[in-house]
């Protein structure tokens, strides 16, 4: 039996065959570094330095609200101190309204005297600047009788003005040939106006 | 060592090459891209963490000072209806002021001295004291008058006495408390 075979023999030298081999799979190599480069390593350059570079614009807003808060801060205690300034107002307008009105108190002492009394003295004095301090009124007078006399008290208790009336002392003095009775009265007021809601309206 | 193992070996050289480098890009891009977005955040994290907490100092700064300025203005519309206080350094305006009215009505004043300003109160006040002598009736007239036109002028105390029994002479002493416009108290 023949055999028909050829045998192939390569008349390329197997170290040409090698290098090529080699250069083919330096070549695949260049190509994968440049694909990878281009495909990975060009865009993460660029992600990553967009990312480091781009400006969020929160520092601006952060900055502006920082600006606008100070601007409100600086408001405050303008408005704090011209708040203060105005309740301290009221509290003088309320000191004002609150206080005893004295017209009032004499026009009782005097209306209630009638024509039969003579004041030596009136010495009246308290109530304290605030006004919740309660209010003394010292009387010294002359009658002409111890009637009299106690009358007018009792008519100063009987206005409902006063909190207290108190008839101190009474003696029999001679003024001018004539004799009289020296009266001394205290009357106190409670907290200023507050006592002062009599029904006698002796204006 | 036979040739074909050598070859292997070289071409074996070149794939290790060849792959690490091409990791090396890779993975170098990537950490430098992920590095970066990371910081990145962290500082976006950050600055919107700083933002939400000016934006929440700005809104109760916001709220504070709109309900200040209602009570100002509140306040504002009450005081407008009241009577206007005066300043304390128009002192010596006010004592003509007193004086005049009571020489007005006849009272002689003997003398109408300002105090030493009282500051530690509620509400800052001028004393005065006066002293003067009249006719009985016009000291009454002229309490009146002064609640009338200077109600922010009280009368703290009084001492009328009568120096006559025949006549309706009096001698007159009061401490006055002026109550002074608290704005400028101070000054």
């Amino acid at each position: 039996m023949k055999t028909n075979s050829h045998s192939m023999v390569n008349l390329i030298p197997r170290a040409h065959l090698e290098q090529r081999l080699r250069s083919r799979w330096m070549s695949w190599w260049g190509v994968a570094i440049a694909l990878t480069a281009i495909v990975i390593g060009i865009p993460g350059m660029y992600i990553g330095g967009a990312a480091a570079l781009t400006e969020s614009g929160m520092s601006e807003q952060i900055e502006k609200a920082n600006m606008e808060y100070a601007r409100h801060q600086q408001a405050i205690p303008v408005l704090q101190e011209q708040l203060r300034l105005l309740a301290a107002e009221q509290e003088v307008f309320e000191l004002v309204e609150s206080r005893i009105e004295w017209r009032r108190v004499f026009a009782v002492l005097i209306q209630r005297a009638q024509s039969d009394i003579r004041f030596r003295r009136i010495n009246a004095s308290g109530g304290g600047i605030e006004g919740d301090l309660p209010i003394q009124i010292y009387i010294e007078g002359l009658a002409p009788t111890q009637t009299i006399a106690r009358a007018y008290v009792v008519g100063l208790e009987e206005s409902n003005i006063f909190d207290a009336v108190e008839l101190l002392e009474t003696t029999r003095e001679q003024i001018n040939e004539i004799e009289l009775i020296r009266f001394q009265v205290e009357i106190t007021v409670l907290g200023g106006m507050t006592g002062m809601e009599g029904e006698d309206n002796a204006g | 060592m036979p040739v074909n193992g050598i070859f292997n070996k070289h071409l074996l050289k070149i794939h290790i090459a060849g792959g690490l480098i091409c990791l090396i890009i890779a993975g170098s891009s990537i950490y430098f891209a992920g590095n970066s977005i990371a910081k990145r955040r962290g500082v976006f994290l950050s600055a919107h963490h700083e933002l939400a907490n000016v934006k929440l100092q700005l809104n109760e700064s916001i709220k504070q000072r709109t309900s200040l300025a209602r009570q100002v203005r509140v306040l504002e519309q009450v005081s407008a209806t009241q009577l206007e206080l005066v300043p304390v350094r128009q002192l010596n305006a006010r004592t003509v002021e007193i004086v005049s009215l009571a020489e007005s009505l006849h009272i002689r004043v003997d003398s109408l001295q300002p105090d030493d300003r009282i500051l530690d109160k509620r509400v800052p006040v001028q004393p005065f004291w006066f002293k003067g002598s009249c006719n009985a009736d016009d000291i009454f007239t002229f309490l009146g008058l002064m609640s009338d036109q200077m109600p922010d002028i009280h009368i703290h105390s009084i001492d009328i006495l009568s120096t006559s029994v025949d006549s309706s002479a009096v001698q007159v002493e009061m401490q006055m408390y002026w109550f002074v416009d608290p704005a400028d108290a101070e000054s």
